[in-house]
């Protein structure tokens, strides 16, 4: 197995210089206690994101990837390296990293507006102004007129859209997505990235945004970070120069394809010279 | 479909004609004073509705088995909570009361007596005591149920346990409360029942217990469909308050 | 409660010394409280209460009460639930069979059944058959309706899959939606039980008797303290043998699946 612990700039990558950096791993390890065998989630990673940039994470299942995320959210710590973000050491989670879960996890009991309300009220805005100001970002995730619906009454995709409604009204400067689109239908899934891309080039977010599906990490990422299985590693930093800002045109840039048949031969590779179960189970 | 309906109702409505008619037969046949036909039922329920006797007792049993559910509801629910989430008040309390759960706390009724008295405050004091198991094991298990990434997310926009629990844990856990009432209320009913048996008092148990010690079964009968109905309101009222309070987890078995 | 101090940590890897330091020192106040005498005299400590159980058992007493109490409780239980059993499983299966006792049972479920003991005794006497019949009528119900809900709630495609190989009604009874319905019928029965004991110290208390709950009153009345915690001791672990014979039967049918139910619903 190659030693793969570096994050290898790829062809086109040029790591961006240091000053800028908004999130920093720096030499991080993850292990689970299963059962009576240590399971190694992710093993001496270095990464670094820009401030504003769009990084997305495409590897194998079981690869670290939500790992990954979870640590820069802070919703777990690493046994070993140092997370940090805008200087700071990641402790804990905090409002300025939004995270956007796999499946929406809106509240049940509340309705839509009141949903992307609640973080505000936790702030202690209160209610009519945080009201609307909920209206207003539903509107710019494409939801006005479902203000009043209750979640079980809007579609996946809406939902979604909903939950990214609400993790924006933290006003996080990062936003970290764990495959939020993963459960979509093709269709809907290509217009969801068409309206993130929109919401992102308005917001100068920085977002780590994690996905299976190679054509989705290449239409969104300024840069694609290719995980490898068993231990989680990086195994390529690649940068995407295509023209921002990414449209349905996009799609059809020649180069689009090429960068897809590279990492495509990647994942394919690495896929078989991982472990000889590979783990399906999302 | 309609006719279906139609059949379907008709037998359900069947199925009760044929129990009374059961019933009276089975009354008229034994030719027994003390087995009451049902307008035997029907007339001292009259009387003791007219003479206010009924309204009164019952007044007295529900406002005392009223506040023992309450009490018990008001203690299960904070120290439900309380194991819920925090591993070592759970690791206290808990086995005492998996252990305690299927013992009839019934049996502790004379120790209770000698504790607060025959009046109404041992009463309601054995309500409480027989109601808090199911309804602490129910707010337990509610708290309990918060999925992983609700409290991810508390903890990602950053809400103080009070709004956590306010927000997300007690919407999740209210309807798990709420099966937990539902299997308090006729709890409630039996235990004021049997205490109002013990000793003089007040209440409809005790007004059985007055009933059959003249041998007038039509009148005990008269109380123990009043106890029926009363039951039967409970259980809707917690229904109702199901599909309102919890009306986004449809069709969820109670 | 993550607050990183180390003696934390590791009780909470074992949380079971937390809950047997806790349980004892409930019993060591109440004991030092007991030993204190600054209680009344009809609470005793812990020691005092085992002293005087062994001195029950040894004269026979709480044996002779212990018999008759589960005698009742017991055949009621037996007879209330497996009618209970049969028949909320036929009215699973057949739709005019459940539609006839719908109401019914709606508007006698609700009744607590103890309401019904004077009246019955009056015909009966306070005897054993009128408690059994209590016991029975009261264990009836949790016992139909888990087992009616039970089979109500057997995955159809398992009976199609029967009807397709050309099973017998009588075979799919026997072989699909019996035990198919096991689990939801296990905690119906286990519920029984439960209502069975409440409602066998319930109706010893109430009129002349022998048996636990009569004993527990006799012993109120004539301030015989100690004959009355061993009392409440006997059906305490009456109530929890019970329960976990239950338990351990209910693990046994149902090891296909798991766990034996929670035990309420
Ligand atoms: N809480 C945990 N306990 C034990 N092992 C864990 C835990 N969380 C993750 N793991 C293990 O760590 C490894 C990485 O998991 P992770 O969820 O980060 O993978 P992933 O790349 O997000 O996979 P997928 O694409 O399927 O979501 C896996 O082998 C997984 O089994
Ligand atoms: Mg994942």
């Amino acid at each position: 197995m190659n030693d793969g612990r570096r994050a290898e700039p790829g062809a086109g990558g040029a790591p961006v210089e240091p000053g800028s950096n908004l999130i920093r791993l720096r030499d991080v390890s993850k292990t689970f206690q299963r059962d009576d065998h240590v399971v190694h989630a992710l093993d001496a990673l270095d990464l670094c994101v820009g401030r504003g940039e769009f990084v997305t994470v495409l590897g194998p299942s079981g690869c670290g990837k939500t790992t990954l995320l979870h640590l820069v959210g802070g919703f777990e710590l690493p046994t070993a390296g140092t997370v940090s973000v805008d200087g700071c050491e990641v402790m804990g989670p905090g409002r300025d990293r939004g995270m956007v879960f796999q499946e929406a996890t809106l509240f049940p009991w509340r309705t839509t507006r009141s949903n992307v309300a609640w973080p505000m009220e936790v702030e202690g805005v209160g209610r009519r102004e945080a009201r609307r100001r909920a209206d207003r970002l539903l509107a710019r995730v494409g939801l006005r007129g479902f203000e009043n619906a209750y979640p079980s009454e809007l579609s996946g995709g809406m939902r979604q859209r909903a939950a990214l409604a609400r993790t924006l009204a933290m006003e996080p400067s990062v936003l970290l997505m764990d495959e939020p689109f993963g459960a979509l239908d093709a269709q809907t899934r290509e217009a969801m990235q068409e309206e993130l891309m929109r919401l992102w080039q308005a917001s100068g977010l920085t977002v780590m945004f994690v996905t299976h599906d190679i054509s989705e990490a290449v239409f969104l990422g300024d840069r694609v970070v290719v995980m490898g299985v068993s231990p989680g590693r990086i195994v390529e930093d690649r940068r995407i120069d295509l023209p921002r800002p990414r449209t349905a045109q996009t799609r059809t840039d020649p180069r689009v394809l090429e960068y897809r048949a590279h990492l495509w031969e990647l994942l394919a590779r690495h896929r078989a010279a991982s472990d000889p179960e590979p783990e399906r189970v999302p | 479909m309609t006719s279906r309906i139609d059949r379907g109702t008709m037998r359900k409505v069947a199925g009760v004609l044929i129990a009374l008619a059961a019933w009276q037969s089975f009354a008229m046949s034994s030719g027994s004073r003390l087995i009451p036909g049902i307008e035997d039922i029907a007339i001292e329920f009259a009387g003791l509705a007219l003479n206010g006797e009924l309204a009164d007792h019952t007044l007295t049993s529900l406002s005392q088995g009223l506040l023992g559910l309450f009490i018990a509801f008001s203690i299960a629910s904070v120290s439900g909570y309380a194991a819920a989430r925090n591993w070592a008040v759970d690791a206290a309390i808990h086995p005492l009361v998996s252990l305690a759960y299927p013992v009839p706390k019934l049996a502790l009724y004379p120790l209770v007596i000698l504790l607060l008295g025959l009046g109404w405050e041992s009463r309601t004091a054995q309500v409480a005591l027989e109601c808090f198991f199911p309804l602490f094991v129910h707010a337990h298990a509610g708290a309990k149920a918060v999925a992983p990434r609700m409290e991810w997310l508390a903890r990602n926009v950053d809400a103080s346990p009070w709004q956590a629990a306010r927000d997300v844990i007690v919407p999740t856990a209210m309807p798990y409360m709420l099966t937990g009432l539902r299997i308090a209320i006729p709890i409630m009913l039996i235990v004021t029942t049997v205490t109002e048996f013990i000793g003089d008092s007040q209440g409809l148990g005790y007004l059985i217990a007055r009933s059959a010690s003249y041998f007038d079964t039509a009148s005990a009968f008269a109380v123990i469909v009043v106890l029926g109905a009363l039951g039967l309101l409970g259980d809707r009222l917690v229904v109702l308050a199901r599909d309102r309070l919890v009306f986004w987890e449809k069709g969820a078995s109670l | 409660m993550s607050d990183g101090r180390a003696p934390l940590a590791t009780l909470r890897e074992a949380p079971w010394i937390v809950s047997i330091a806790f349980a004892a020192s409930l019993l060591a106040i109440w004991q030092l409280g007991a030993a204190m005498g600054r209680l009344p005299e009809y609470i005793l400590g812990p020691a005092d209460i085992v002293a005087a159980t062994f001195d029950q058992i040894h004269r026979g007493e709480l044996l002779d009460r212990v018999i008759p109490s589960l005698r009742r409780a017991l055949s009621g239980f037996a007879i209330g639930a497996s009618i209970g059993v049969v028949l909320g499983l036929l009215a699973g299966v057949s739709r005019p069979f459940r539609e006839l006792f719908d109401l019914t049972q709606a508007f006698t479920h609700p009744i607590p059944k103890i309401a019904l003991f004077p009246a019955v005794a009056i015909v009966l006497g306070f005897t054993d058959p009128a408690r059994i019949l209590i016991i029975a009528i009261a264990a009836f119900f949790p016992a139909y309706l888990n087992a009616l809900n039970g089979a109500l709630g057997v995955n159809p495609g398992l009976v199609w899959v029967g009807r397709n190989i050309g099973a017998s009604r009588v075979r799919i009874f026997l072989q699909v939606v019996l035990p198919a319905s096991l689990p939801r019928t296990v905690v119906g029965l286990r519920i029984s039980l439960m209502v069975s004991f409440i409602m066998m110290v319930a109706t010893e208390l109430v009129g002349h008797s022998d048996g636990l709950g009569a004993g527990l009153m006799d012993a109120y009345l004539e301030a015989e303290y100690g004959e009355m915690y061993a009392g409440i001791l006997a059906v305490a672990v009456c109530g929890v043998l019970a329960n976990a014979i239950l338990l351990l039967v209910s693990r046994r049918l149902l090891s296909w699946q798991g766990a034996g139910g929670t035990g309420h619903d």
